[in-house]
């Protein structure tokens, strides 16, 4: 990042250094020719990553794990719930309608988090299946280096 | 033998179509399974975005350079104008305007693509996709219809034609770009819709990231619509600022559904309710803008925008057909996800009130539409084709809008899903008081200082039904004070009652928080919110100013040098013509002026015996190519504008016909927008947490410059200085068609001013004239001379 802002900024400078001795048309087609650039490092970064089975960035990985419906739900009572207290606390509802909107929403939060779990949970036996299996692998290799060591 | 400029432009167009139909293969393959192919979807993406900069980085170049070799370049510029002007002329015709757009778009896309890094990674590639689609039709558009890059087939004329004079206003240098960056802000939310739909994660969190595109789009479309007002009131000469012109609405169209949707998507949020609607408006938007586009270019309609018209109409047809097929066929298919699992529990809730606001809005918008494609329904069906006009556009708007103003101060005063009788009691007390008092004072003092509640009418049409609404909308300046009133208190209560409980709970923690620290952290903890409060309080302002037009004045005067008048409490003194350049007495900026002639005729301003200037309304005869324009002299204020055209003027005898507006309250629409723009900004201002900086941030700090480049726009307006509308003969017969209120033009068709008549004035709200013309109701027409 900090090479891209200092790209920049020596752009601005070039841009300015030119604007005054060749004119301001000059500096619209350096910009073009640094767009041109530009696009060609990308294309060029689409077809290798096409190409070549590079490793996915941290980012995108993380993507990965996107949120289920269920948790999605779970956030959206959250917010509700924050929202009513704000509202209770301006006094824009009656304490017994605040009572009676919280309970119907807890229950439905309570719901959701249940079913979230329930959704994480294969996703979650995967992974302790996939430590297990990586655990289980590395005490082969280990035992196996100790037995050639000691031999 | 190399490329030249033109083959590169082009070589460079077909390049980006090549580009998004690469990178609408990855995403599709993306879409389809292949999770890595999403990294080279997004890089193609952004490849694609810096291709078509470059193509716009070359178009410009081309105009900085005068090279006529390209027949846009030499359509729309000469060697005489300046750089602004120059790169103004990038969107100032249709070519170049496609291109621009294609850029917004562009822009758009990249903001999009890095937003949504290492998130909805289930919807990345069909927005992808999506976006790539129509990028690929302007393309296409650009490639077999509006090139431009197309050579000048005639070979390189030694100078342009000129960009359009109409076009030369610094208005025009701002309002084209931002009404763009509206129409083309609605395609992200539609691209999601579309993934959305595809995908079928309809769930809540994709629309809650939506909606504030959408917001982008909406803040853009309302600087884009007020700058239309703001050059239309002050190029067009006639004294008002919207005339149903069918441009202006179908540039008005989609905000009205892009603020339902911001409402109606809160329900989703909140309550999960409303899925269809809001997948439904999204998409409804969307098709809004690219009909607007085809109405602007295919001229079917007459317009003062048909400087715009061209053949490409057919294509956008195609397109918005392609559109409402594919996304009718999406929301049928997915029908049962998007079933609502919730339901409006009672009448008095907020959830209700936002349903009768959404109507509200579409029925507005419904009815815009009807009226405005009525030629060519008429012509399609009874094979005549009838015009509607501004009367009828006031007389159902008038109560559409005054509905739409009440929904937007009652919906804050409920709470969700029902509100008990003691809460609304308590929370309508104030406003209440508000709007009673207000009704009072205005009845009391109001015809008084010459704002009568109640502006008689003439009825449009015989009949009892027709003196009934006339009588009936006689009051619409009143209730819209009343509304107004009632607004202000609603905004201001809910921030009473934030800080208040905000105070109160720091008390308890024992923690004393000031009044100013307590309001900037309210809104601070709620943006959205309390953003959304401010957006409401410019649009009280601007209502402000379109209910002015009910009480504003039109005197038509003739006067000798030395002769006097009066408007209101204006006192005119008229001086006499100069013509500049080559007179004594014109200023030395004024006597370097090339290209034309131009013939002042000043009036001194006094108010009450006190001066306030000199006005100098003109018209400009240009050499090249032969026009006449008028000048406006314009001396603005909070409490009203004084408003002065130069009619006629006799060379010899230096006697001149002037047209006089006094129109109240009009700033307050520019005020309005300023504060709208705030409200915008405060609701889409990042979260101070220590997340990585991303693409969000830019165009939230994009926001803020132009919130700043408007203020300071609208603070050097402030001081009165004429302004140019400068019409062609034909330009000026069209707007006598479009206008049929406007005052007589006679510049436009001889420069040698025909006889005076006889003054005339016409007076609506007792200040002492005879009434001549019954006002309307929110346009600026009203109350002009026949």
């Amino acid at each position: 990042m900090k090479w891209v802002w200092l790209g920049l900024g020596g752009l601005v400078v070039v841009a300015l250094l030119l604007e005054r001795y060749a004119g301001l048309p000059v500096v619209f087609l350096l910009l073009a020719a640094v767009a041109l650039t530009i696009c060609v490092y990308f294309v060029w970064s689409s077809l290798t990553s096409v190409e070549t089975a590079s490793a996915m960035d941290f980012d995108d990985a993380m993507s990965f794990a996107l949120p289920t419906v269920a948790e999605e739900q779970k956030l959206a009572i959250l917010r509700a719930l924050k929202d009513l207290e704000f509202e209770r606390a301006v006094g824009k509802i009656s304490e017994p309608d605040y009572q009676a909107v919280l309970a119907d929403y807890r229950a439905r939060a309570k719901a959701s988090i249940q079913l979230a779990d329930e959704s994480l949970e294969v996703g979650r036996k995967q992974v302790e299946e996939w430590v297990e299996l990586a655990r289980s692998e590395r005490e082969v290799s280990g035992s196996a280096d100790k037995s050639e060591a000691s031999s | 033998m190399g490329f030249s400029l033109p083959d590169f432009g082009t070589f460079v167009i077909f390049g980006v179509l090549g580009l998004a139909a690469y990178t609408f293969s990855q995403a599709t393959l993306a879409a389809a399974g292949a999770p890595r192919r999403l990294a080279a979807a997004r890089y193609g993406a952004y490849g694609t975005c810096a291709l078509i900069v470059c193509a716009v980085l070359l178009l410009a170049y081309a105009f900085l350079s005068h090279d006529f070799r390209i027949r846009y370049v030499s359509r729309y510029s000469d060697r005489s104008m300046t750089n602004t002007y120059l790169l103004t002329a990038l969107w100032g015709g249709q070519d170049g305007s496609l291109l621009w757009w294609t850029f917004l778009l562009a822009g758009y896309t990249g903001a999009t693509v890095r937003w949504m890094k290492g998130k909805y990674v289930e919807l990345q590639p069909v927005v992808i996709a999506t976006l790539m689609i129509i990028l690929a039709f302007f393309c296409i558009l650009m490639m077999y219809a509006a090139n431009p890059f197309e050579r000048n087939l005639a070979g390189s004329p030694a100078d342009g034609t000129g960009l359009n004079p109409l076009l030369q206003n610094y208005w025009m240098i701002i309002h084209p770009p931002m009404l763009y960056m509206g129409f083309v802000g609605c395609s992200v939310p539609f691209a999601f819709a579309v993934a959305a739909l595809v995908t079928g994660r309809l769930e809540s969190e994709w629309i809650v990231a939506v909606r504030k595109w959408m917001l982008v789009a909406f803040m853009f479309l309302s600087i884009g619509n007020v700058l239309g007002m703001i050059w239309a009131y002050e190029e067009l000469g006639w004294g008002g600022f919207w005339a149903w012109d069918p441009v202006e609405n179908a540039a008005c169209l989609p905000w009205f559904t892009s603020a339902a949707y911001v409402h109606s998507t809160i329900i989703q949020e909140r309550r999960n309710m409303f899925k269809v609607w809001n997948v439904i408006l999204i998409c409804i938007t969307f098709s809004l803008t690219i009909f607007g586009t085809f109405l602007t270019r295919s001229g079917l309609i007459a317009s003062v925008h048909s400087f715009a018209k061209s053949d490409i109409g057919p294509y956008f047809v195609y397109f918005l057909g392609i559109i409402i097929a594919s996304s009718a066929g999406l929301v049928v298919f997915r029908l049962p996800l998007l079933r609502a699992k919730a339901v409006i529990e009672s009448v008095a809730s907020r959830e209700a009130m936002f349903v009768i606001n959404n109507w509200a809005l579409l029925g507005g918008m419904t009815f815009i539409l009807l009226a405005t494609t009525f030629p060519l329904l008429s012509e399609a069906l009874a094979g005549r084709t009838v015009t509607v006009g501004p009367p009828f556009y006031n007389k159902w708007m008038a109560p559409i809008g005054l509905g739409i103003f009440a929904l937007m101060g009652l919906a804050p005063l409920f709470g969700w899903r029902k509100s008990s009788g003691a809460s609304l009691k308590k929370a309508f007390l104030v406003p209440g008081s508000a709007a009673l008092g207000a009704l009072v004072v205005h009845a009391l003092v109001g015809s008084r200082l010459g704002y009568p509640p109640i502006v008689y009418t003439a009825p449009l049409e015989a009949g009892l039904g027709a003196e009934l609404y006339a009588r009936l909308s006689s009051i619409y300046p009143g209730i819209t004070v009343v509304l107004a009133a009632f607004n202000v208190a609603v905004i201001t209560q809910e921030f009473q009652r934030g800080v208040a409980a905000r105070r109160s709970s720091s008390t308890k923690k024992g923690e004393e928080e000031g009044i100013v620290s307590a309001v900037f952290r309210l809104i601070a903890r709620s943006r959205r919110r309390y953003g959304g409060y401010i957006v409401h309080l410019g649009i009280t302002a601007m209502f402000l100013g379109f209910v002015g037009t009910a009480w504003s004045i039109t005197k038509e005067v003739a006067l000798s040098p030395g002769e006097s008048t009066q408007v209101f409490d204006y006192q005119l003194k008229y001086v006499g013509t100069r013509m500049c350049p080559g007179s004594a007495s014109c200023s030395p900026e004024e006597n370097q002026v090339t290209g034309r002639r131009m013939l002042f005729a000043d009036l001194e301003v006094a108010r009450d015996g006190r001066p306030l200037g000199r006005l100098s309304p003109a018209k400009f005869i240009y050499q090249s190519p032969p026009q006449t324009t008028s000048e406006i002299g314009l001396l603005r204020g909070f409490r009203d504008d004084l408003y002065t055209v130069l009619a006629t003027a006799d060379p010899q005898t230096k006697r001149a016909t002037f047209s006089l507006h006094v129109n109240p309250f009009v700033a307050w629409i520019w005020i309005g927008l300023v504060v709208l723009i705030f409200g915008c900004t405060v609701s889409l201002w990042p979260d101070v947490t220590t997340e990585r900086v991303q693409s969000w941030s830019y165009v939230r700090v994009l926001v803020g410059a132009t919130t700043g480049l408007l203020m300071s726009f609208f603070v050097a307006q402030t001081a009165a200085h004429p302004f140019a509308p400068r019409l062609t003969p034909s330009d000026a017969a069209s707007l006598e068609r479009s206008y049929p209120f406007s005052p007589r033009w006679t510049g436009g068709r001889s420069p040698q001013i025909g006889a005076p008549s006889s003054s005339k004035q016409t007076d609506l709200t007792g200040h002492g004239f005879q009434a001549e013309e019954a006002p309307g109701f929110g346009t600026g027409q009203v109350g002009t001379a026949q």
